[in-house]
């Protein structure tokens, strides 16, 4: 049974978590200038800086400031932004939604268009079909996001097509056509690289099936080509694919970095930009936990379904 | 010695020199594009899009052109700087300094009162200056407001700035963007302060989510009636230029507060968008560090100054977009600018010869960091590089991410680099920040030489003199012992740079970009804020 692997999954996550904070936490103590510095720019003297970094708590030690941020956040107390002086859980709360719509809908679509594209590619494999399947994919995984983000605002966002809005974000509630016209550019601009890449994971994982002895055993008895891809060599690629996918969303939870910027769409990514180069290690803290989450979460997620689709593995 | 050469402002400043095909030239700053438009109609909504971080709207503590650009609108000072580069009174009625100029007095308006619906009185004001002084605080431009010593509340509409020495500029700079006057509710809750305004501003926030959006909404209470036209105003931040335009272009921001300098031509070729500049007196400054080899020797800082083709730097950095300037701060912008101060002309056999005699014949290296941002730090450090190596000085440039910048190169003492500076409200703002050891920072390390030393005295008694043509005497010779001895290459000075669709009247180009006040701002009946 594929649950019966949840509770050590789990708790390596959480194993996995607890380093990743305090991976970040030293590394940005390690990086020159503290929020104080970022706040008061070119205003910094050193009698400012000080009174700054006590009224923020600066001045305490890192292994202090490390304790109460964590204390907090194991309380569901995400800590106060230093440079925005707002709480962080509500402000990250917000984007974290707004972040997962983009994620989710961008791997919804590229799985639409992917899965489907990568078994008639190796199904028809050596045809003209994969062949330019194969060329696209190359071209839509060379292209970098921040090339294609400005490319596809300056051919649907301005004049004379001018279909869709070119940046920004509508809250659903507000008008749901409003929030998915502003999703369209981002999630075409994400979809366009993730698709080139699953699709190439899914026909490779087709093959390898397409081959094997068990799918020649099932076209040896008679049965339809039909019923041969569908039940019995889909079903076992598609546990490749979905690993992969998993690891997509932590591929996109990068992306989103670059595309959220461009775009002006106000999501984890942007936030943590922000946050590192102003210093705000709260924030820092809390986006790389909640990123890394999602990670984990997602990677647990593909390791039962590929369990629920390959029973070899369930077994502990 | 030869008395300087003068030229006429126009041929030194350039002005139009490959300008004329890229949008409306504001040559002087005063003279705006007020076009017969007819009677302002009330109404609507005007969406303006920003391009950097918009963090926090406490006024005190704000650094980034856009949060004041927010506060502003949200907020009075006592003073507001006019478009000609004066000064007149906002929530002061009037002001004058005391005989001996040791203390200023503020008579505040009547009628004036907060969003919370309290009326102003003279312990807002005391309130919101003494938070600034207070160092517990940390206001990053306290030291910009002038040596005040004690703020007192003398009845409930009057106010006593007492001074630790005279200072003529104190209305002046009591415009500038910290000295936004907030209620004594508002400093009580001071933490606060960054999301919950406590302002008398034309308009009233309605949302605020930090580096994204602000949305306001028309205070009906506003003390100057009728004002403001706009029913709504929401500040949108686009931090990707492409976007920006595409958005100005589509009409989904009908204005650019701050337009990026590689944006100019594109925006100006909208048809319906006016794209505006305005001489401004934003910089970037080459800091040569004047107390250590090699640039202790004046010679050598003259070298350099010598190897520079300033008007083709400035095509090269700005674009086309800015002036001329002479290695100093003050530019057309500014009340007191030295139109008589001729533009040093590039002569590399005399910086050659300047060189040897340092005893560099054979040229030399020389480290300069750069910060990644704004970008047009390492523009300009390119160009520098370029020139000065006709002479064999060789800038080894170093890029370095702008928060490690700030924390371990800028005004540290250990490597050039280039700062970069915005308008200030007053000269002695800027001079004081960076020539002063007592009142700002030095820059240069140059305060300690005799020129240093001749400029640190100006600058206090042009603190002093209220007469204009003293003080102009005075401000003309720190231009020109500056140009010529000082720790710095500026060579130009960047416009201020808008873009706005021609159904938004009245819109506030100013040299100084960041008072984006918008209360005298309308909208004319095609404008899409209008429709929804």
């Amino acid at each position: 049974m594929a649950l019966a692997l949840l509770p050590r999954r789990i708790f390596y996550g959480l194993v996995s978590l607890a380093i990743l904070s305090v991976i970040i936490f030293v590394c940005t103590h390690l990086l020159p200038g503290d929020a104080a510095t970022a706040i008061l720019g070119e205003g910094a003297t050193p009698a400012a800086l000080a009174a700054l970094r006590a009224r923020l708590g600066l001045d305490q030690p890192a292994p202090l400031q490390f304790a109460h941020w964590l204390g907090g956040v194991l309380t569901g107390d995400f800590g106060v932004s230093t440079t925005l002086n707002q709480p962080a859980g509500p402000i990250i709360a917000e984007r974290f939604l707004n972040s997962m719509a983009l994620a989710l809908v961008t791997i919804f679509c590229a799985a639409a268009i992917a899965i489907p594209l990568g078994v008639v590619a190796a199904v028809r494999r050596g045809s003209r079909l994969d062949g330019t399947i194969l060329t696209a994919s190359y071209v839509g995984i060379s292209i970098p996001d921040f090339v294609l983000g400005p490319v596809l605002i300056l051919l649907f966002a301005v004049p004379p097509l001018a279909l869709f809005p070119s940046s920004g974000f509508v809250a659903f509630a507000a008008s749901p056509a409003g929030w998915i016209a502003h999703l369209v550019l981002p999630v075409a601009a994400l979809t366009v690289v993730l698709t080139a890449h699953l699709m190439r994971q899914t026909r490779s994982g087709m093959l390898d099936v397409l081959n094997s002895d068990y799918v020649r055993t099932a076209r040896l008895k008679g049965l339809p080509e039909r019923l041969v891809l569908w039940r019995h060599a889909l079903r076992n690629a598609l546990g490749t694919t979905l690993a992969v996918l998993a690891l997509d969303l932590g591929y996109l939870m990068g992306s989103i970095v670059i595309i959220e910027e461009i775009f002006a769409y106000p999501g984890l990514g942007r936030l943590i930009v922000y946050a590192v180069a102003n210093r705000d290690i709260p924030l820092v803290e809390d986006v790389a936990l909640v990123i890394g989450t999602v990670y984990v979460a997602a990677n647990l997620v593909a390791d039962i379904a590929h369990a629920m689709l390959d029973p070899r593995l369930a077994r502990p | 010695m030869a008395p300087p050469r003068v030229v006429p402002a126009l041929t030194r400043r350039a002005f139009g020199r490959g300008l004329a095909t890229t949008g409306t030239v504001l040559a002087m700053p005063w003279v705006l594009g007020r076009r017969a438009y007819g009677e302002a109609k009330p109404g609507g909504q005007l969406t303006v899009a920003l391009y950097k971080d918009l963090r926090t709207l406490n006024p005190i503590m704000g650094i980034f052109g856009n949060e004041w650009r927010a506060t502003c609108n949200l907020y009075n000072n006592l003073t507001r700087l006019t478009a000609k580069g004066g000064v007149e009174g906002d929530l002061a009625e009037s002001y004058a300094p005391s005989a001996n100029g040791a203390s200023w007095t503020f008579t505040l308006r009547q009628g004036v009162k907060f969003h919370d619906g309290s009326a102003l009185t003279a312990a807002d004001v005391v309130a919101t200056i003494e938070k600034i002084l207070d160092p517990a605080t940390a206001a990053p431009y306290k030291a910009e407001l002038g040596p005040i010593a004690a703020v007192k509340a003398v009845d409930g509409r009057t106010v006593r700035f007492d001074l630790a020495s005279p200072y003529a500029d104190l209305p002046k700079a009591l415009a500038s963007a910290t000295a936004r006057i907030v209620s004594e509710r508002g400093i009580a809750d001071f933490a606060k302060l960054d999301s919950a305004p406590h302002g008398t501003g034309p308009f009233i926030l309605k949302e605020f989510a930090p580096n994204d959006h602000v949305l306001m909404e028309r205070n009906p209470n506003y003390f100057r009636t009728g004002r403001p036209y706009l029913d709504r105003l929401l500040l949108r931040v686009l931090p990707d230029t492409t976007a920006q335009v595409a958005a100005l272009e589509n009409r989904e921001v009908d204005a650019i507060g701050d337009v990026e300098a590689d944006s100019f031509a594109r925006l100006s070729a909208i048809k319906g968008v006016d794209a505006a500049q305005v001489v401004g007196g934003t910089f970037n400054n080459l800091v040569l560090y004047a107390n250590q080899p090699p640039f202790d020797d004046e010679r050598v800082r003259m070298a350099l100054r010598l190897a520079m083709d300033r008007e083709q730097m400035t095509a090269a950095i700005t674009g086309g977009l800015g002036t001329p300037a002479d290695d100093e701060p003050i530019s057309a912008a500014y009340e007191y600018f030295d139109k008589t101060l001729a533009l040093r002309k590039q002569d590399l056999a005399k910086a050659r010869e300047l060189l040897k005699q340092a005893g560099h014949g054979n040229g030399f290296e020389h480290r300069l960091v750069v910060s990644n941002s704004p970008a047009s730090r390492e523009k300009t450090a390119v160009v520098v590089q370029a020139m000065a190596a006709q002479i064999g000085i060789q800038f080894k440039i170093e890029l370095m991410d702008n928060a490690r910048y700030g924390a371990t190169i800028w005004n540290k003492g250990v490597a050039s680099y280039v700062g970069n500076y915005g308008t200030r409200p007053t000269e002695d703002a800027i001079l004081s920040k960076l020539y002063s050891a007592k009142y700002g920072i030095d820059e240069g390390r140059w305060a300690g030489t005799e020129a240093g030393k001749r400029v640190e005295a100006l600058i206090e008694q042009g603190r002093a003199v209220t007469d204009s043509a003293a003080r102009r005497k005075i401000y003309d010779e720190i231009q020109r012992i500056t140009s010529d001895d000082g720790p710095f290459i500026i060579p130009n000075f960047f416009n201020s740079l808008y873009a706005s669709w021609t159904y938004v009247h009245e819109w506030p180009a100013l040299a100084i970009n960041t008072e984006m006040r918008l209360e005298e701002s309308w909208l004319s009946p095609e404008a899409p804020g209008r429709k929804a």
